[in-house]
């Protein structure tokens, strides 16, 4: 019983950061980033390398990157990207683009930080083996959330941040600081996934298609949850952890099935998401 | 001007020429359903699985009755987007924007995992086999087929510029640019959607099916979100340059550029960077949005 837990847990932590930076960017922005799956697989493969180099550590490394990256891809999308439909040649583009340079830069072969994990062992549950890597990699991504729940709610910063992306128009007129929020919040967004990669490289292998494989997952935790809360989306990533991982052992057909017809239920009763705070119009 | 393009291609084209040309006018086919979509308003991320439906009706009727008549295969395949269409028109055709973007390649994804996983009955990961169709007991060869294509793309191209004029057309525009308006001048949306997405998934389907016959395999990938992105941009390259010629345009484009990029060491770099170039040089020449 105890058992299934574990790729729950793992699921889990690879879903909710990936998700919450997919949140994120879409609520300071209003941009649906495609690219977003190839962030978490920029973390994963740096992770891997560097971890390749000098140890696990290198895993910690990893996200530094995100800081240019983020801002780099504010600009992309504040200049290319501002219709609707503008949004998804030029997110479709960086998403082409980013597997290219990956293919070009890392090659075909599988990246995974995976063996340097393993020399940090594992402790007994019962009678199942829990891999220390897991819970390191768990405790990193609740950090992240509890950190940036206390950014958002306990800083001042973390207040303009909230009006921004409640209504942008009346946090501007109350003298929000709006383009330093937005690429202070999209550079977060774009942290959360690479680190979600970094540390889900000490169990997953990357290579090439990553990148567009993730990114359904993320969209169907976004709708699930809601764009409107942080534990909106950690609970949804947990929902569908859950399900997956029963649904693989209980009834391997339906692993790629289920999951979007529980977006579909949702779609059709909750539209919001299930843990949506007040109707508002996305 | 259509008629002498697609002839002058088929006689300066070498085989190759005309094989790839009968596969960028199939592959035109669910661009337009893409664009027909986009006129109101709707992005579809999922148009992919009625492309998928189409071939696999193809396919699955070749595997299981042997069917290999090409009017019947056309016909069920555009049946079979017909039906999918109308009823997923119809239960999400209240969603706008963001959600039903998702809704779509949700969907389009359980299509995905039910073609894999259920590979007993579909082939899984391995796809089928599709032989070459037969009409009038003759089986046709990549030429005839070409011109099969071709007669296709005409009439989707006649579609659209009745489409376009005619009240659903007017009613598309309406609910695009004001959606509120458009149901007080009394347009039902939701029946108008559902009917848009019917002919949408008519058209893919029909293209979906010429794709397989013209390249004797069908594969779950067919419906993979990826698919559905690649028919999206190449809806709105086309919408950029032409309304009625867009899909024709799009897809030739992108069909183009993809072969082009195969030379290089990353394809995918090649196709993002010059989609970029695209991108950025239609928003300076033109500030037009579509929405």
């Amino acid at each position: 019983m105890i058992g299934i837990l574990v790729p729950i847990l793992t699921l889990w932590v690879n879903l909710v950061l990936l998700s919450l930076g997919l949140a994120v960017i879409y609520g300071s922005s209003r941009i649906l980033n495609l690219a977003h799956g190839a962030f978490f697989a920029l973390g994963g493969y740096l992770a891997s390398y560097s971890a390749f180099k000098i140890g696990l550590a290198g895993v910690a490394l990893a996200p530094a990157i995100s800081l240019p990256a983020g801002v780099l891809f504010y600009y992309y999308i504040k200049g290319l990207a501002s219709g609707e439909l503008e949004q998804v040649t030029s997110t479709y583009a960086l998403l082409l683009i980013m597997e290219g340079l990956f293919k070009y830069v890392f090659g075909v072969g599988n990246y995974t930080a995976s063996d340097q994990a393993a020399a940090l062992g594992a402790m007994a549950l019962g009678n199942v083996q829990l891999p220390i890597s897991y819970l390191l990699g768990f405790a990193t991504a609740a950090v992240a959330l509890g950190g940036f729940a206390y950014y958002l709610n306990k800083t001042r910063s973390g207040m303009y941040a909230r009006a921004f992306i409640d209504d942008r128009e009346i946090a501007e007129a109350f003298g929000v600081n709006a383009k330093a929020v937005e690429i202070l919040l999209v550079t977060l967004g774009v942290f959360l996934a690479v680190l979600g990669g970094a540390v889900a490289s000490m169990w997953q292998a990357y290579g090439l298609g990553v990148a567009a494989e993730v990114l359904p997952y993320a969209f169907a935790v976004i709708v699930i949850g809601g764009l409107d809360s942080i534990w909106g989306v950690a609970a949804a990533a947990a929902l569908v952890s859950v399900l997956r991982t029963v649904v693989v052992y209980l009834y391997p057909e339906l692993e790629l099935v289920i999951l979007y017809l529980v977006v579909l239920a949702v779609l059709a009763l909750r539209p919001r998401g299930l843990f949506a705070r007040h109707a508002r119009s996305v | 001007m259509y008629l002498a393009a697609a002839t002058a291609a088929y006689f300066l084209g070498g085989s190759f020429g005309v094989y790839e040309a009968g596969y960028i006018l199939a592959w035109s086919l669910p661009v337009l359903a893409t664009a027909i979509l986009l006129e109101y308003g709707l992005v579809n991320f999922g148009v992919a699985m009625y492309f998928a439906a189409g071939a696999y009706a193809v396919a699955l009727l070749y595997k299981y009755a042997g069917m290999r008549d090409l009017l019947v295969g056309l016909a069920s395949a555009m049946a079979s987007g017909a039906a999918l269409g109308i009823s997923l028109g119809y239960v999400l055709g209240k969603l706008r924007g963001l959600y039903y973007a998702l809704a779509n390649l949700s969907i389009s994804m359980v299509v995905y995992g039910v073609l894999v996983k259920f590979y007993w009955l579909t082939g899984g990961s391995n796809g089928v086999y599709v032989p070459r169709p037969l009409a009038f007991g003759h089986a046709l060869n990549s030429s005839s087929l070409y011109w099969i294509a071709a007669i296709s793309a005409g009439a989707g191209l006649l579609i659209m510029a009745s489409f376009l004029e005619s009240r659903l057309g007017r009613v598309a525009e309406g609910i695009r640019i004001n959606e509120l308006r458009a149901t007080a001048l009394g347009a039902n949306p939701r029946l108008h959607v559902a009917a848009a997405t019917a002919l949408s998934g008519a058209l893919a389907a029909l293209g979906g099916a010429l794709v397989a016959y013209l390249t004797d395999i069908v594969t779950p990938d067919y419906s993979y979100w990826t698919a559905s992105g690649e028919l999206v941009v190449a809806a709105l390259i086309g919408a950029l340059a032409s309304r009625t010629y867009g899909f024709l345009i799009g897809a030739a484009v992108y069909q183009l550029l993809r072969l082009w990029s195969y030379q290089f060491a990353s394809p995918e770099l090649v196709i993002g960077s010059a989609l970029l170039l695209i991108a950025a040089i239609w928003r300076m020449r033109f500030s037009r949005r579509l929405d």
